[in-house]
């Protein structure tokens, strides 16, 4: 009785081969710009002595997405993406007959931005009303093939960067902001972040309408990208 | 001018700034992509796409949910 020793060197060379693809793949991940900025963005809000809930939903994300650049090689990314495709553009279509605009979508997003308004902020209603079109939106995301939709227009380079710089130096007066608190965990009216800025906004009913309806538009704007 | 001013008048020249070229991007010839058009380009790859959308997500939780 003989059987195929396991160690023969094609199986060595093969091993060895996926070992290293791996290896790229961990690397990959660990370059992606969306993942380096989620770990960041995650371990400052720590830092900042916020709800422990923030941080860890950034992190979670960057562990979510890590883990996925290396679980599947990129061409098995793009053969599910590729198949997934042929249906998403069925779904597209009958997606595209429900008008984005209608008055239905429109009352209904006002009529939950005015009830949710009437929750008092961090309160278990208001959690699960906000929670609910976030991890929706997010498997959505997660689901939906990158190739599904129209292909964009190239973004010219100096363009792109200038808008990175406006985004980058919001993030770097907002840190500058939290940093001149007395503490990470004290709010300054000096130095005030943009939650501190928001507080008087939200502490009243229409405020907390306005910026509702303003989250769900940008995110079914986005979802639409 | 105060530490407040001086805080806020940060961040109203930073949107201004985003305003800015998003008004510039609608000129024709400009090299100025409007921010729709850049972040299409973002939500191109797979990575791009869920980091936008739970940024979006987690601005929400942020605000209004524990």
């Amino acid at each position: 009785m003989s059987r195929t020793d396991p160690t023969t060197p094609p199986e060595r060379n093969r091993r060895r081969l996926g070992g290293r693809a791996q290896a790229r793949r961990r690397l990959g991940a660990l370059r992606d710009p969306v993942i380096v900025i989620f770990v960041l963005a995650g371990t400052f809000d720590l830092l900042s002595g916020d709800r422990l809930i923030d941080g860890a939903v950034l992190l979670a994300v960057a562990l979510a997405l890590g883990w996925d650049a290396v679980r599947r090689p990129p061409a098995e990314r793009r053969a599910d993406e590729v198949a997934d495709a042929g249906e998403d553009s069925m779904r597209s279509a009958r997606g595209r007959a429900v008008q984005w605009r209608s008055p239905l979508l429109v009352l209904g997003g006002v009529v939950y931005a005015v009830l949710v308004a009437a929750f008092i902020r961090y309160s278990l209603p208001a959690t699960l009303a906000v929670w609910a079109p976030a991890a929706a939106g997010v498997a959505v995301a997660w689901r939906r093939p990158v190739t599904g939709g129209s292909d964009p227009a190239p973004v010219p380079a100096a363009g792109a960067v200038a808008w990175a710089v406006v985004f980058v130096a919001l993030a770097l007066w907002e840190l500058a902001a939290l940093l001149l608190q007395p503490s990470l965990t004290t709010d300054s009216w000096a130095h005030p972040t943009i939650s501190v800025l928001l507080d008087p906004i939200l502490a009243t009913h229409l405020g907390r309408a306005v910026v509702l309806s303003l989250w769900l538009l940008s995110g079914w704007w986005l979802l639409r990208r | 001018m105060s530490s407040h001013d001086l805080t806020v008048a940060g961040y109203v020249l930073i949107v201004l700034a985003g305003v800015c070229l998003q008004l510039l991007s609608a000129r024709e010839g400009s090299p100025i992509p409007p921010l729709g058009a850049v972040l299409s380009r973002v939500m191109r790859t797979r990575s791009g796409q869920v980091g936008v959308i739970a940024g979006w997500a987690w601005i929400g939780i942020h605000f209004f949910a524990r």
